[in-house]
C-alpha cells in the first residue's frame, strides 16, 4: 500500500509548531505533527506532578551558560511563565537605528496583524497604556491586578520619572472561551491546571485536534528527507514504539527550537545537500542568542508576599534602547517575577547562607520581591551549537552540543540593570538589603537558523521558507535575527501564524 | 524543589508531629547528636527545640539516614569528627561541647581563616548546610518561620490578590 502522503508535515509541537498545526490544519490541509517529548493531560498529571522534564540530551563546553527548554506537546510553554510582550519597533531594525546586530527583513507593521490574531486566540491580558509600545489596541482582557510588591515597585519608578506598565500576560484575567480565569495559585512553572493560562496544550492543539490534525507524541524526527533536486520531500521518524518509519510530504515544517534544529538539519543529508540541509550560509548553529537574563531582589518594611501569583506584574522599559552613558548596546526590560519558595530562595542567598544572618534574610522572606531583568544580547557567530565530537544520541547521532559565552557588553547591561533596579526599589521604599545573580542557564534560546533575505547570510527568507532546500519551511525562535529585550513566546507564535497565513494565501491564490 | 512537593513535605512533616505527638525520634548516635547540634548552628530556629524532638529535626535525620545515601553519611560523620578536632586545636575544646553562640563564632573564624579547615571539610559542610535548608524551609516550622502561605486552585484566591486592584 503506497505511504499516505500529507500537505504539510510540522516537526515539534512547542510555541511555533502548535500555531502552524492549527492554522493549517484549519484551512484543511492533511497535517501530520510530530512531537519527540510526551503528551500530558493538564487535570491528571499536572497535580500529581507527572509533567516532568525529560532530558534534551543536550551537552554543554566547559564554562558555556546553559540554556534549555522543554520537550512535550506545548514544547517550552507548557512551564512557562506567561509573560507575553511584544517586540517594538526598534528590534526590527536595530542596526539601521543603533548601529548593531542585523535588521530584520520584515517589519513590525508587517507582523503586527499576528500579534492581534496571537493575542485574541490565547485571550492576552494586559493594558495598552505602556508608553513605549507601539501605539495598539485593547487587549483581549483586561490587566492582571499587581501584587503589592509590583506596587510598590512602580511607585519607586513613578518616583524617579520611569514609566511603569501593567504587564501583558498570555494568562487570562476573566473567562474566556471556555476557560475559567487565573487562581493565582503561582504553578505556572509546573504546569497550569486549571486551563487558565494560554499554553499551546490549553489553546492551539486542542483546536488543531478538532481540525483533524494527526497529531503524534513520542515521535521523533530523525532526519529530513530531501531529492536529488534538492526539494524537501519528508521525514524518516521513530514512532512511540521506535520503529523507523517515513512520512511524505511537500512541505517540512520544522519547529523543533533553536537548541534542536541545528543538528537535526545538519544530519539530514542529502543527494543535493552534502553538508545537511541550509548549509549553504554555514550560518545554521551559529548567532545562539539566550537573552542578558538575571534577577534582583529586594525587601520592603510591609509585607509583600512576592512569592503569590503570577509573575510579570509592572515592568520598566525605560532602558530598552539603551542608556544614556551606558557601556552596552541597546537595552533591556525589568519586570516583578514571582519569588521561589523558601527552599529554593535560600539557594540564591550566597553571603548569608547559615546562622543569624541567614535567619534575618529568611525571616523576611514575605518582605522581598524578585525582579527579573530581560536584556538584548548581540548575535555572534561563536555562540552556537553544533554536533557534540563526542557524544551521541540514542540513535547514534551526534548531540547538540552549546557553546555560548556572555561578553563584556552584557555584563555592563546587567550591570547597568542592578542599578536601575536597586534605585527604583529604594525609592519605593526598600531598605538596604539586596541580592542579584545573571542567569547561568537561559529559557529564551534564540537564533541559529537567522532569517534574512540575504541567502549568503541567513538560513530562511522573510516567511521562513530555507533559502536553499525548496520545501522546507523553518519557523520557531531560531529564525530571530536579533533577540529583543522582552520574553519570545508571543513573537515566535506571530511569525509561525505569519508563515501559515503566507502558505494558505499562496496554495489557495 | 518544585512548589507541590515542598507544599507535599511541609503537610507530611506537620503530619509527623501530630502524629507521634513530642516527636517519635530520638537522636541514636553520636552522629546524629552531632549533626543536630551542627544544624542548630546552620539554621538557630526561632524557637528553642527546633532541632530536638521535632518534625524538622525526624525530617533530616530521615534524610541523612536514606539508605540510598550511606557513604554521603560516613563523609559527613568523618567532617564532624574533623570539625570537633580542629575545634579543640584551635579552641583546646570539643566543638559540640560549646554553647551555640560560641559553636557559631568558631565555625565562622575556621571557615574564614583556616585553609587547611577549608579543604578538609569545606565541601562537606556546605553540603551538610545543603541539606539542612532544604529540610529546614522546606517544614511547617521552616513555612511558619518565613510567613510562607500555601496557596492553590482549590483554597481559591489569595486574600491578597482579591483586595488587590488592577494597575493602570
Ligand atoms: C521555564 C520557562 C519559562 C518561560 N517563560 C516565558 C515567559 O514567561 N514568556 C515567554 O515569552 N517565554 C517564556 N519562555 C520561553 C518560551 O517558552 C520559548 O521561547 C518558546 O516556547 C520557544 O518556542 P519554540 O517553538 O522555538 O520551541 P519549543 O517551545 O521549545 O518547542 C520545540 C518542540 O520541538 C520538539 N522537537 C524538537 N526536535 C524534534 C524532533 N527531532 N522530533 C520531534 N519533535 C522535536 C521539542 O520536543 C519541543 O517540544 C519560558 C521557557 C521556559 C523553559
Ligand atoms: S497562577 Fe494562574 S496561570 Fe499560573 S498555574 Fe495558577 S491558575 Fe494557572
Amino acid at each position: 500500500m503506497p505511504r499516505a502522503k500529507y500537505d504539510a508535515i510540522i516537526i515539534g509541537l512547542g510555541a511555533a509548531g502548535s500555531v502552524v498545526t492549527e492554522a493549517l490544519s484549519g484551512a484543511g490541509w492533511k497535517v501530520l505533527a510530530l512531537e519527540e517529548g510526551p503528551w500530558y493531560s493538564p487535570f491528571r498529571d499536572y497535580p500529581d506532578e507527572r509533567a516532568v522534564r525529560t532530558p534534551t540530551g543536550l551537552t554543554y563546553e566547559p564554562g558555556s551558560l546553559r540554556p534549555s527548554m522543554v520537550k512535550c506537546v506545548g514544547g517550552s510553554m507548557l512551564f512557562f511563565a506567561g509573560v507575553f510582550f511584544r517586540l517594538h519597533e526598534s528590534d526590527f531594525a536595530t542596526r539601521t537605528r543603533a548601529g548593531c546586530g542585523t535588521d530584520w527583513p520584515i517589519s513590525y507593521k508587517e507582523l503586527e496583524p499576528f500579534y492581534n490574531k496571537v493575542e485574541i486566540f490565547s485571550g492576552a491580558s494586559g493594558s495598552n497604556k505602556n508608553v513605549f509600545e507601539v501605539p495598539r489596541g485593547a487587549y483581549p482582557n483586561p490587566a492582571h491586578p499587581v501584587s503589592r510588591g509590583a506596587q510598590l515597585f512602580a511607585r519607586g519608578a513613578r518616583t524617579l520619572g520611569y514609566h511603569p506598565a501593567s504587564t501583558p500576560m498570555s494568562i487570562i484575567s476573566r473567562p474566556y472561551r471556555g476557560r475559567p480565569s487565573c487562581t493565582y495559585c503561582a504553578r505556572c512553572g509546573e504546569g497550569c491546571m486549571v486551563g487558565d493560562k494560554s499554553s499551546p496544550e490549553m489553546t492551539y492543539i486542542p483546536a488543531a485536534v478538532k481540525n483533524g490534525a494527526d497529531i503524534r507524541a513520542g515521535y521523533k524526527v530523525l532526519t529530513i528527507e530531501t531529492n536529488a533536486a534538492g526539494r524537501a520531500t519528508g521525514v524518516v521518524y521513530k514512532d512511540a514504539e521506535g520503529v523507523k518509519q517515513r512520512a511524505d510530504s511537500d512541505l517540512v515544517m520544522l519547529c523543533g527550537s533553536a537548541l534542536l534544529n541545528p543538528t537535526l538539519l545538519r544530519r539530514s543529508r542529502g543527494p543535493a545537500h552534502h553538508d545537511g540541509l541550509g548549509a549553504r550560509s554555514a550560518m545554521v548553529g551559529r548567532n545562539l542568542m539566550c537573552h542578558n537574563g538575571g534577577r534582583y531582589m529586594a525587601r520592603f518594611p510591609e509585607v509583600v508576599n512576592g512569592y503569590m501569583g503570577i509573575s510579570g506584574g509592572i515592568n520598566v522599559q525605560d532602558f530598552y534602547e539603551g542608556a544614556p552613558g551606558g557601556d552596552f548596546h541597546r537595552g533591556y526590560t525589568l519586570y516583578v517575577s514571582l519569588l521561589p519558595p523558601p527552599a529554593e530562595f535560600v539557594g540564591y542567598l550566597e553571603r548569608d547562607r547559615w546562622g543569624g544572618r541567614l535567619m534575618d534574610v529568611m525571616g523576611s522572606y514575605n518582605r522581598i520581591i524578585r525582579l527579573a531583568v530581560v536584556g538584548e544580547d548581540q548575535a555572534r557567530p561563536e555562540n552556537m551549537v553544533y554536533p557534540d565530537p563526542e557524544a551521541t544520541d540514542e540513535n547514534g547521532f551526534p548531540r547538540p552540543r552549546v557553546r555560548f559565552k556572555r561578553t563584556v557588553n552584557e555584563l555592563n547591561m546587567f550591570e547597568h540593570a542592578v542599578a536601575s533596579s536597586r534605585s527604583i526599589c529604594r525609592a519605593g521604599g526598600a531598605d538596604d538589603w539586596e541580592n542579584h545573580y545573571i542567569s547561568s542557564g537561559s529559557a529564551h534560546p534564540l537564533g541559529t537558523c537567522r532569517m534574512g533575505d540575504d541567502p549568503d547570510k541567513s538560513v530562511v527568507d522573510r516567511w521562513g521558507a530555507c533559502h536553499d532546500v525548496p520545501g522546507l519551511y523553518i519557523c520557531d525562535g531560531s529564525v530571530f535575527p536579533t533577540s529583543g529585550a522582552v520574553n519570545p513566546s508571543l513573537t515566535i507564535m506571530a511569525l509561525a501564524a505569519r508563515t501559515a497565513d503566507h502558505l494558505i494565501s499562496r496554495r489557495s491564490g | 524543589m518544585r512548589r507541590r512537593s515542598f507544599i507535599q513535605a511541609a503537610v507530611a512533616a506537620a503530619a509527623a508531629t501530630t502524629m507521634t505527638g513530642r516527636g517519635a525520634f530520638a537522636a541514636e548516635s553520636e552522629f546524629e547528636s552531632r549533626l543536630l547540634a551542627l544544624a542548630a548552628v546552620i539554621v538557630p530556629g526561632s524557637e528553642p527545640g527546633t532541632w530536638r524532638n521535632s518534625a524538622v529535626a525526624s525530617a533530616l535525620l530521615a534524610e541523612i539516614g536514606d539508605p540510598g545515601r550511606r557513604e554521603r553519611r560516613e563523609r559527613y560523620r568523618a567532617a564532624l569528627e574533623q570539625l570537633n578536632r580542629a575545634t579543640d586545636d584551635r579552641a583546646g575544646e570539643s566543638f559540640f561541647a560549646l554553647a551555640g553562640e560560641r559553636q557559631a563564632g568558631v565555625l565562622k573564624k575556621l571557615i574564614e581563616s583556616d585553609e587547611e579547615f577549608g579543604k578538609k571539610i569545606g565541601k562537606e559542610f556546605a553540603a551538610m548546610r545543603e541539606d539542612v535548608l532544604r529540610v529546614y524551609f522546606s517544614s511547617g516550622a521552616g513555612m511558619k518561620f518565613t510567613g510562607y502561605r500555601e496557596t492553590t486552585q482549590f483554597v481559591g484566591y489569595p486574600e491578597f490578590f482579591q483586595l488587590a486592584e488592577t494597575w493602570e
